[in-house]
């Protein structure tokens, strides 16, 4: 069965341009849901020995001394698997770390022991402060631009000019798409989510290797046939191995966005979807490219 | 077979069986076999020397245990101290009691005797005892078997074992002016570690980080705030003479700024909050302190007993002897505990704190005394708690998304590729094998991103196989015989599956130098499983695809 990829190919780099556009649409708009790692901020996960609701929570909280922040500034989200007594509760970093902040959470925890009790043993607890958040970001930044760098460096030593451009270009669109992705399910925007996104890229160019090495072998060996055909039957030909191992990959993504537990999820989802969308690209995205860059004037010269 | 061949199955058969030797003690399967506590542990407290007890309330039990100080382990070993021992077993013996459901009340060791005891609700004798042998403490098999085993475990990172992770700023702010500050910060480290290790604290990591920062992971913390307030105290201790007192600050104007210090005693139920006007210089502060140690009142209330040395004994007396029937307050971090009469000279170089304290407060604050005080306050930037239930669930979860991702995989492979993909399944359970080995061997951490890499890369690492048996079906059609379609397969997608692997590698080493422990984590099962993939996927499935099609007449490949 071959499938003529080429021949949609101006349908599918619409489609693509489209969903570019929404994201970037989204991403000034709306924005990233930044998590605590990255804009400092408090998040309690705990189990209350009762069932509680939200309007107890904030109640305690509306009892605590000095608080910096308004009780109505709680975020309150009960676990879904909990029973009405497992939640999480977020709230706000101080505007600059203080001796004092220490004690406060102290205080908090207090409060909520003395008046809703808690198990000690399956706790957790983070405070990240402004100063390590602001910091964090910059660390994540930096992740960021090296791995891209890198993978750049290794696709500039590795292929010539066009293929090299055909390749960035699909990074650049999954990269936009999966961050729209992101910011459109308000999944929070954390150090394992961005881990997450830095190894779409790397997996995304894979498929798109995969491709463009078959592209240059099959130069040589079909000598005859135009461009697009040549693209097509490559694409063909590797088609099975592509979909093949994005769906090993996705079966254990999908394990562990099904059961891996709540604080991994945004890392599954995240990858899950960057993944597939990086295999649509090297097909639909980088190979198009391709044939637009060379492909075309390739064709003139060979009548 | 070839010679070629028998070599390189050697090898596998080699790599094979040193993976499982350093996998098999971190397995579950371990535990059912060799017990939860090692070896070491089973010899220094026998299971012979156990004590079952109800407890004075009929109610509870009692496990008691005791370690033999002079087992082979100590003698071989003079650092390892006995109490070091009886805090493990303990704890292991918790968190096994957890795991079967039952939350152990109260650890309790007395080090002296070398007896530790567990209190446990709801069972008393033979349930008690019954209760305890399900936990799989101590060995099946003989000793010496497990013996053959390396002794080093799987290292968890805190996510998954639960513990306290903290980032403190040293207030550079509040040194004393004649102080450096890079020299502050080190001798905060070791005032807190001293701290720590008083505390009893296991496996404790405490360092110094750029910008004036410490860092501290305490594994298996129950109580995150007690350790907190353990760790932050500056525990500046002084004794001020006392001018005046009164309910509120005002009534104690003028103050001479100069001379003169202005300081609050929060009030307890009996007794309303007061503020005193002190000497601003202190008569006597904690640098003359020689020990500070619990004790008890004649009532019964835990107190906290001072000891100074000669310098600080001598300066206690001439004040004490010079303002009799004055008021001397004690000053901790800044807030009056105390204003006690000076009844009379107090010439034994000793003194006591009372009052308003309960056995817990009053060790905390012998030991911050002990371990001496802080050179300058400390400011929280990070705190991370992580309870035990909480981080041994996310193994579980880990666990399950693991085995399911992990069989999907396996039975998709084994279905689309037949004989070929039952080859790749080893590969990918060899490959699963030697990460955990290659963790263990270089002591890496494993975290809760770190279990998600491992489940990932099971379903990266079937990748390459895919590559190569894509590639021979190619061959295959073309007409090539059964080897030359073999060879010609891993010839041709060998460039391939390095190209794909470099760049996933790249993020990999990206994540591992900027990432912090638990990403670095990720980043380290990931980055051992590409590499580890390019033996167990071409290496070792080229070989038994040679040794199955080697000198069968088939002509077709099961592909």
């Amino acid at each position: 069965m071959k499938f003529d990829f080429m021949g949609y190919r101006h349908t599918f780099l619409m489609g693509s341009g489209l969903l570019i556009l929404l994201s970037l649409l989204l991403l000034l708009g709306k924005g990233l849901n930044y998590g605590i790692d990255f804009k400092g901020g408090n998040i309690i996960h705990l189990r209350f020995l009762e069932v509680m609701d939200e309007n107890k929570i904030r109640q305690v909280f509306a009892q605590i001394p000095n608080l910096y922040f308004k009780p109505e500034q709680v975020v309150i989200q009960a676990v879904a698997t909990g029973g009405g007594k497992e939640f999480i509760l977020q709230y706000p970093a101080p505007a600059v770390d203080e001796k004092e902040t220490s004690e406060l959470h102290s205080t908090i925890m207090r409060q909520l022991k003395e008046k809703a009790p808690y198990e000690d043993e399956s706790l957790a607890i983070s405070n990240v402060g402004p100063t390590l958040g602001e910091e964090m970001k910059w660390q994540g930044i930096r992740a960021a631009f090296f791995s891209v760098v890198g993978i750049l460096l290794y696709l500039a030593w590795r292929f010539e000019f066009y293929s090299g451009t055909g390749a960035v270009l699909a990074l650049v669109h999954d990269l936009i798409i999966t961050l729209g992705f992101i910011s459109l399910l308000n999944v929070e925007f954390d150090v394992s989510v961005l881990a997450a996104v830095l190894t779409m890229l790397g997996y995304s160019v894979n498929d798109t290797i995969v491709v463009f090495d078959r592209i240059r072998e099959n130069r040589r060996l079909m000598r005859e046939q135009s461009f697009i055909a040549l693209i097509n039957e490559s694409i063909n030909s590797t088609l099975g191995r592509t979909i093949n191992t994005s769906l090993t990959t996705l079966f254990t993504l999908f394990a562990l966005l099904l059961v891996g537990g709540t604080s991994i999820k945004g890392f599954a989802t995240t990858l899950t979807f960057g993944i597939a969308i990086g295999t649509y690209s090297s097909i639909f995205v980088a190979s198009p490219i391709l044939l637009f860059l060379t492909g075309e004037r390739l064709d003139r010269k060979r009548r | 077979m070839k010679s070629q061949h028998r070599f390189q199955l050697v090898i596998v058969l080699l790599v094979f069986l040193l993976s499982l030797w350093f996998a098999l003690p971190s397995t579950p399967v371990w535990e059912k076999v060799f017990g939860a506590l090692t070896i070491d542990e089973q010899m220094a407290v026998p299971q012979a020397s156990l004590q079952f007890k109800d407890a004075e309330d009929g109610k509870s039990g009692l496990v008691e245990f005791t370690v033999n100080r002079n087992a082979a382990l100590f003698v071989n070993n003079p650092k390892l101290r006995p109490e070091d021992v009886l805090e493990s077993v303990a704890d292991t013996c918790r968190r096994k009691f957890l795991e079967h459901g039952i939350t152990a009340m109260a650890v309790n060791p007395d080090y002296s005797r070398g007896v530790a005891s567990i209190r446990v609700p709801d069972k008393t004798g033979p349930a008690l005892q019954e209760a305890f042998h399900s936990l799989n403490l101590y060995a099946r098999l003989p000793l010496w078997l497990g013996q053959l085993f390396p002794t080093s475990r799987i290292t968890l990172g805190l996510d998954l074992k639960g513990g306290i992770d903290l980032v403190y700023q040293v207030d550079l702010n509040s040194i004393e002016k004649d102080d450096n500050p890079a020299d502050a910060c080190q001798r905060s480290v070791e005032i807190i570690r001293n701290r720590v290790d008083m505390f009893g604290i296991a496996e404790p990591n405490i360092k110094a980080q750029e910008g004036n920062r410490i860092r501290i992971q305490l594994p298996g913390v129950r109580d995150p705030e007690k350790v907190k307030n353990l760790i932050q105290s500056t525990a500046m201790l002084k004794f001020h003479l006392v001018i005046d007192q009164a309910l509120s600050a005002a009534q104690l104007e003028p103050v001479d700024q100069a001379t003169e210090l202005v300081l609050f005693e929060p009030g307890s139920k009996h007794q309303q909050g007061k503020w005193y006007k002190l000497k601003r210089t202190p008569e006597v502060t904690g640098r003359d302190l020689k020990y500070a140690r619990v004790a008890f009142d004649e009532m019964g209330a835990p107190i906290v007993h001072l000891e100074f040395n000669p310098e600080g004994a001598a300066k206690f007396a001439q004040v004490t002897g010079a303002h009799v029937n004055e008021q001397l307050a004690i000053v901790l971090d800044n807030t009056v505990h105390s204003a006690p009469v000076i009844q009379s000279r107090i010439t034994g170089g000793t003194a006591q704190i009372t009052g308003r304290f309960t056995l817990e407060e009053a060790n905390t604050l012998a030991v911050v005394l002990r371990a001496g005080a802080l050179p300058a306050s400390l400011i929280l930037l990070e705190s991370r708690v992580v309870g035990p239930t909480l981080g041994a669930e996310s193994i579980k979860a880990g666990v399950r998304a693991g085995i399911i991702g992990a069989g999907l995989v396996l039975l998709y492979m084994a279905v689309f590729y037949k004989l070929c993909g039952v080859l790749a399944d080893l590969a990918v359970i060899f490959n699963t094998l030697i990460i955990f080995a290659t963790l263990i061997f270089f002591r890496g951490t494993l975290t809760l991103p770190g279990i998600a890499g491992l489940i990932l890369s099971i379903g990266m690492a079937v990748d390459a196989n895919v590559i190569i048996f894509e590639r021979i079906r190619e061959e295959q059609r073309t007409g090539k015989t059964v080897r030359a379609s073999i060879d010609a397969g891993f010839d041709r997608a060998l460039a391939c599956i390095i190209d794909s692997n470099v760049t996933t590698l790249i993020t990999v080493a990206v994540l591992y130098v900027f990432g912090s422990g638990p990403i670095r984590g990720f980043a380290t099962t990931l980055g051992i499983g590409l590499i580890a993939n390019i033996f167990t996927a071409i290496f070792c499935v080229k070989l038994w695809l040679e040794m199955i099609y080697g000198r069968s007449k088939a002509t077709v490949i099961s592909i």
